[in-house]
């Protein structure tokens, strides 16, 4: 059950970290949200900072 | 509200629904390109798993398909109408990145370390003479104290040029596999390298495969790769939303 869900963390993180802060921006008063990105993006850092105590073996074994 | 996902090398419109999710999806048409969008509630632009995972299946989706140039998860528009807007006033800009990228995927790679487990390998000695620190050893008091600080920063300046030479030993063998490729350093202190590469989509294999042949070379390290994925560290591109109508 643990390596699902660490298996779902990484997938998620790895997803986060490319669809967050890249991609066509799209700015001016038409856009009615771009989410609370930046702010999760620099959570996202501090994410990344733990992922290989928390996900060793999963990553050992990926591919 | 309309949510955008994306823009295709594709003029012809077409819809599906999202298994899971729900949503329906459909490709607004306009002059040989598409923009891919969904109607939506401002629930589905926050960032939470369930809304990150149904960006990313349509993603997969589109990219399975078509040359995408995703847009910004979470961006939502009043309508329609304003969508198809983005479409025609930034038509050129699209249609030349999509040329660009056409037939070409990301793939992502990160490389860590523990930072303890490559320090507790080195003498402090060891780590100073590498730095050429050794040579500022001296009785005089400014020599005393440079030499204390620099003893103090050794450890970080000799993992910052340790973490430059293993991810360059890594990094360019797989840009070498590559059309261009980014790399970042240090991200944070335990990940020595976050490298993004351009490949055509056929060599997808090719690149894995010398991936698994540097992990094996660098079995210290952990390892993860990631793809293929839109182009996502590929082009750059800012579009105003809001102009005239068309």
């Amino acid at each position: 059950m643990s390596s699902v869900v660490e298996e779902k963390n990484v997938t998620l993180l790895e997803i986060l970290d490319h669809v967050l802060d890249k991609g066509v921006v799209i700015k001016g008063e038409v856009i009615i949200s771009i989410a609370d990105v930046d702010l999760i993006y620099l959570g996202l850092q501090l994410v990344l900072a733990s992922v290989d105590k928390v996900l060793p073996v999963y990553w050992d074994d990926d591919v | 509200m309309i949510y955008l996902y994306g823009v295709i090398d594709y003029g012809e419109a077409f819809s599906f629904t999202v298994h899971g999710s729900g949503r329906k999806i459909f490709n607004l048409a306009v002059n040989g390109l598409g923009m891919v969008v969904s109607p939506a509630g401002a629930e589905d632009g926050k960032v939470l798993s369930q809304n990150i995972l149904a960006h990313n299946t349509v993603m997969e989706y589109l990219m399975d398909r078509f040359t995408v140039l995703p847009v910004r998860f979470g961006t939502l528009v009043s309508g329609e109408n304003e969508a198809r807007k983005l479409l025609v006033n930034y038509r050129s800009q699209f249609a030349r990145q999509l040329k660009r990228l056409h037939g070409k995927v990301e793939m992502g790679v990160k490389v860590l370390w523990n930072t303890e487990q490559v320090l507790s390998g080195f003498r402090e000695s060891e780590i100073l003479g590498e730095l050429k620190l050794k040579n500022l050893e001296s009785d005089t008091p400014g020599h005393k104290f440079l030499f204390r600080k620099y003893r103090e920063k050794a450890p970080e300046m000799y993992l910052e040029r340790k973490a430059v030479q293993i991810a360059d030993q890594i990094h360019e063998p797989l840009a070498r596999q590559s059309l261009e490729a980014r790399r970042h350093i240090l991200r944070t202190p335990a990940l020595i390298l976050s490298g993004a590469y351009l490949l055509d989509r056929e060599n997808v294999s090719g690149f894995r495969g010398e991936f698994l042949h540097l992990k094996r070379n660098f079995s210290d390290y952990n390892f993860l790769m990631s793809g293929p994925w839109p182009p996502y560290n590929f082009f750059n591109l800012t579009c105003i939303a809001g102009g005239e109508s068309i």
